[in-house]
């Protein structure tokens, strides 16, 4: 098994070493290499630091015209894969702290192969190069010897002036315009024609059963050297596009072996923490996927150990409220007759539904706490209960810590004020008792309670 | 390189055998063997028993003239249309446009379609389609019409070329100016190119020059055919000075008919004159492009009859008080030399800058192409096909008598049963006031 995912791997390998030497890339190292390089081997760094090197080179051509000053004491070819790998985001130990390392012998094969993933995996690298290398190619070089310049437009400009004639230079403008768009669907028409010989020619070639195929087999005919170098140009082209293709269907591969590659870099690094606290910044950037992972397993880890411990006290309340009940029954029950019983029970029952309804902690009073755990009187055992019923609410809101949803709040204010408005009532109606009573016991005065409104 | 004919309701299904005949004709001889593949390739495709078939497609409402002429072209055992290259119906479009346009394009959209798809891969490149049709009737210009959309919206970057044969002025067919002007109107949009024959001309070059007494149909088409062979067969030009031209019709185009508002091209030969005269007679170069050139300034489509007092304008202002003159000014000619001594004919007096419009830059406005293989019988030949002023007064004539017609709503009702509205007719004869108008004021 692992023997066969190894063939896999260095079939992946090659098919990206076609694919980079199809466009354009000398001496790309061999999958032997790349095997290395995972395991970090020195002797594979030169190899791919030149890759690497050329593919970055390659990739900002455009952008490198100015030269670093010469008095760098940096080696040039260091510093600019660095900037390179600067912009493009990554942020490997050797890029981030240029001082850390003066020479590209002091990388590690792996870190550059990790870079070498990066470049691929985040800037369609290969697709940008598969791009400019198709355009180049696909110049035509049968195209018809006249096509008008600036030249022609300038004198026809200057015509248009001499002869002052009015909106003459729109339509010779609209003229030129409609010329080179015939000209282009001439080019197209050309192109099309080209493609379809080249076609019949494999077509013929692949018939007489020729497997190797090359320019050498087409016959040469006379007068036909632009013929020739477009037919070259076409069967490189299709040369590169189906290394691309081998490449596409290859390259998830690609990246799981990658992955494997920044397990054994994560594994290592891990080693390195425990004997060598100072080195812990060398740590891959937070972005990179597998980093992530770690991440969220451990997450995940500390959530389930949490809510263990969650189940776990609740639980232990649970059985010390139950012992609490049995004694309590067992003790003061008997001694009051039903009636009284009856009346109590109802009294209870008010009090506690006010002060649960008064009390009960609700996500727009965070952190307040019924204080239920007085020294319970007789027949509260309900109110206990309820009260290690809101403890728990209160635990399971904490686990969904600060989120509460307009409505559910506009709710629960609603609720909160109708209680409040409820024993406003209450007391209102005790003062009102109270007043009676003292105002009945003053002599000679009439009270005259105020206007309803 | 091939072109791609499509024939279409009576008038195209005519001339297109007699045209396939005189390219035929004209490629087989001693001493021409490039020049004899090149135009097979172009207008024919061989089977594999070495048959020639034309690459044509042919489309008609009625069968009879389809079935005429694909017996003649295989009684002539010489070349022959495809065995199912053909799509016909029972019955005709009755000279009506919109009958054309708007019942029986649309049913038969997708057979004729699948027809010109099979031609066209037939082709490693496809150099142009070549749509031929008359202006007048109901077949040619409504199902014409409507094929050509379909075509441009099949090939929208493929070079289309409408053949279009302008009706008698005194008249075949009474509606035959609203056809006209709805065909022209349309096919202005959607072609690249008009080729433009009239009747009149042709008959007149049939009565005058090859001494036809009773002109018939064919001979009228035998003309059409001439010309258009001497343009389309295989050339010299100046995108490949040395090779037979393998993209005829793109530079055709990029010759005559760069601006979208110019289109209209009109076609004129010399000499030309009956086959048995033809043994008798001798030109010299500049004698017949000394002709030609007069025949182009004064407007002229024969070598008979040119006025010989129109001559150039000097200046501008010249120009302006000679357009009453009968002066013809171009936007742009191209001319096809064939025969001896080809490469010593000058046509230095067609670069003239005073031909041409002033806004094009002068060295843009003339091309030559040319053949040393001497044209159907002719030892020399020219041709010319001219984006000028030339077609303004048929054009003219024919919107005005579409306009009389149309201002009393004669026979409106024919085509207001099909779809096409009044508002339809006021856009087509807008949109051809607009090309009159560009032409008038070149």
């Amino acid at each position: 098994m692992q023997r066969e995912a190894g063939v896999r791997v260095r079939e992946v390998i090659s098919a990206l070493r076609r694919l980079l030497s199809a466009l354009g890339l000398e001496s790309v190292p061999s999958a032997d290499s790349f095997r290395r390089a995972k395991f970090n081997k020195p002797d594979s760094t030169e190899d791919l630091w030149k890759l690497l090197h050329r593919l970055l080179m390659k990739l900002f051509e455009r952008d490198c015209t100015c030269q670093p000053p010469p008095t760098s004491p940096l080696d040039p070819e260091l510093e600019f894969v660095r900037s390179a790998l600067w912009y493009t985001g990554y942020g490997g130990w050797w890029v981030t702290r240029a001082q850390t390392c003066k020479s590209p012998g002091k990388i590690g094969s792996r870190d550059l192969l990790l870079a070498l993933g990066w470049v691929m995996s985040s800037d369609n690298l290969l697709e940008t190069l598969l791009a400019e290398k198709v355009q180049e190619l696909e110049l035509l070089s049968s195209t018809p010897a006249r096509v008008p310049g600036g030249e022609d437009l300038m004198t026809c400009l200057s015509v248009s002036e001499g002869g002052g004639a009015e909106g003459g230079d729109v339509r010779s403008l609209q003229w030129h315009y409609g010329k080179l768009r015939l000209q282009w669907r001439s080019l197209l028409a050309a192109q099309q024609e080209q493609s379809k010989l080249c076609h019949k020619i494999q077509a013929k070639m692949f018939c007489s059963r020729e497997p190797e195929v090359s320019t050498a087999d087409v016959p040469k005919r006379s007068g036909s050297t632009g013929l020739q170098k477009d037919l070259e140009s076409i069967q490189c082209l299709n040369r590169i596009l189906e290394a691309y293709l081998e490449w596409k269907a290859v390259e998830p591969l690609f990246w799981c072996w990658m992955d494997s590659v920044m397990d054994g870099h994560l594994s290592d690094q891990s080693r390195e923490k425990v004997t060598d606290e100072s080195l812990k910044d060398r740590a891959v950037p937070h972005s990179c996927p597998h980093e992530d992972n770690v991440r969220k397993s451990f997450r995940h880890l500390n959530q389930m150990l949490l809510k263990l411990q969650t189940d776990l006290r609740r639980g232990r309340l649970e059985q010390t409220t139950l012992t609490f009940t049995a004694q309590d029954r067992s003790s003061s029950s008997a001694q009051l007759s039903p009636e009284q019983k009856r009346e109590l029970e109802r009294d209870v029952a008010a009090r506690l539904q006010g002060l649960s309804l008064a009390n009960t902690p609700t996500a727009t009073s965070r952190g307040f706490i019924p204080n239920l755990q007085e020294p319970p009187a007789p027949h509260s055992v309900p109110r206990l209960r309820h009260g290690v019923l809101n403890q728990e609410n209160q635990e399971n809101k904490d686990g969904t810590t600060g989120r509460l949803q307009a409505s559910a709040a506009l709710k629960e204010l609603k609720d909160r004020e109708a209680v409040l408005l409820w024993e406003l009532e209450l007391l209102k109606k005790s003062q009102r008792l109270e007043m009676q009573a003292q105002t009945s016991a003053l002599q000679g005065l009439v009270f005259i309670p105020p206007l309803k409104r | 390189m091939s072109v791609v004919t499509v024939q279409l309701g009576q008038c195209g299904n005519q001339i297109g055998p007699e045209l396939f005949s005189t390219v035929y004709e004209d490629s087989t001889g001693a001493g021409r063997k490039t020049y004899q593949e090149s135009s097979r390739e172009r207008f024919f495709w061989e089977t594999s028993d070495g048959v020639l078939v034309a690459r044509s497609v042919l489309v008609d409402m009625e069968p009879k003239v389809i079935s005429q002429a694909v017996a003649k072209a295989s009684k002539s055992g010489k070349w022959r249309y495809g065995e199912k290259a053909h799509f016909c119906q029972k019955q005709g479009s009755g000279n009506n446009w919109a009958n054309g346009y708007c019942v029986h394009g649309p049913r038969h959209k997708e057979s004729v379609e699948d027809l010109v798809r099979r031609e066209v891969e037939r082709c490693d490149r496809l150099a142009g389609i070549f749509a031929m049709m008359s202006v007048a009737g109901g077949t040619g210009s409504g199902v014409g019409t409507f094929v050509t959309q379909c075509l441009r919206d099949m090939y929208p970057q493929a070079f289309i070329l409408n053949h279009l044969t302008w009706p008698y002025g005194t008249g075949e067919v009474i509606v035959q100016n609203y056809n006209s002007v709805l065909t022209l109107s349309r096919l202005y949009q959607l072609s690249d190119a008009l080729v433009v024959h009239e009747n009149d001309t042709v008959h007149k070059i049939c009565s005058r020059l090859m001494n036809i007494k009773h002109i018939s149909i064919g001979d009228i088409n035998k003309v059409i055919a001439h010309q258009l062979g001497s343009v389309l067969q295989p050339a010299y030009t100046g995108d490949s000075p040395s090779n037979y031209s393998r993209n005829p019709i793109g530079e055709l185009l990029s010759s005559l008919v760069c601006h979208p508002e110019y289109k209209l091209l009109s076609l004129c030969n010399i000499p030309q004159m009956s086959h048995t005269s033809l043994a008798y007679s001798a030109y010299t170069w500049p004698g017949l492009l000394k002709h030609l050139r007069q025949m182009l300034i004064a407007n002229a489509r024969m070598e008979e009859g040119i006025d010989w007092k129109v001559c150039v304008p000097s200046s501008r202002g010249d120009s302006v008080r000679t357009g009453q003159m009968g002066f013809n000014r171009s936007l742009a000619n191209l001319m096809i030399l064939r025969g001896k001594d080809v490469s010593s004919a000058d046509a230095g007096a067609f670069k003239d800058p005073a031909l041409y419009v002033p806004w094009l830059p002068p060295d843009g406005t003339f091309s030559l192409w040319n053949s040393p293989v001497p044209f159907n019988g002719y030892e020399k030949s020219a041709s010319l096909v001219s984006n000028s002023q030339s077609l303004l007064k048929p054009l003219d004539n024919m919107v005005r008598k579409a306009w009389n017609m149309f201002v009393s709503r004669a026979y409106m009702h024919q085509y207001t049963k099909f779809g096409i509205s009044e508002d339809d007719f006021l856009d087509s004869f807008t949109t051809l006031e607009q090309i009159i108008s560009s032409y008038s004021h070149l």
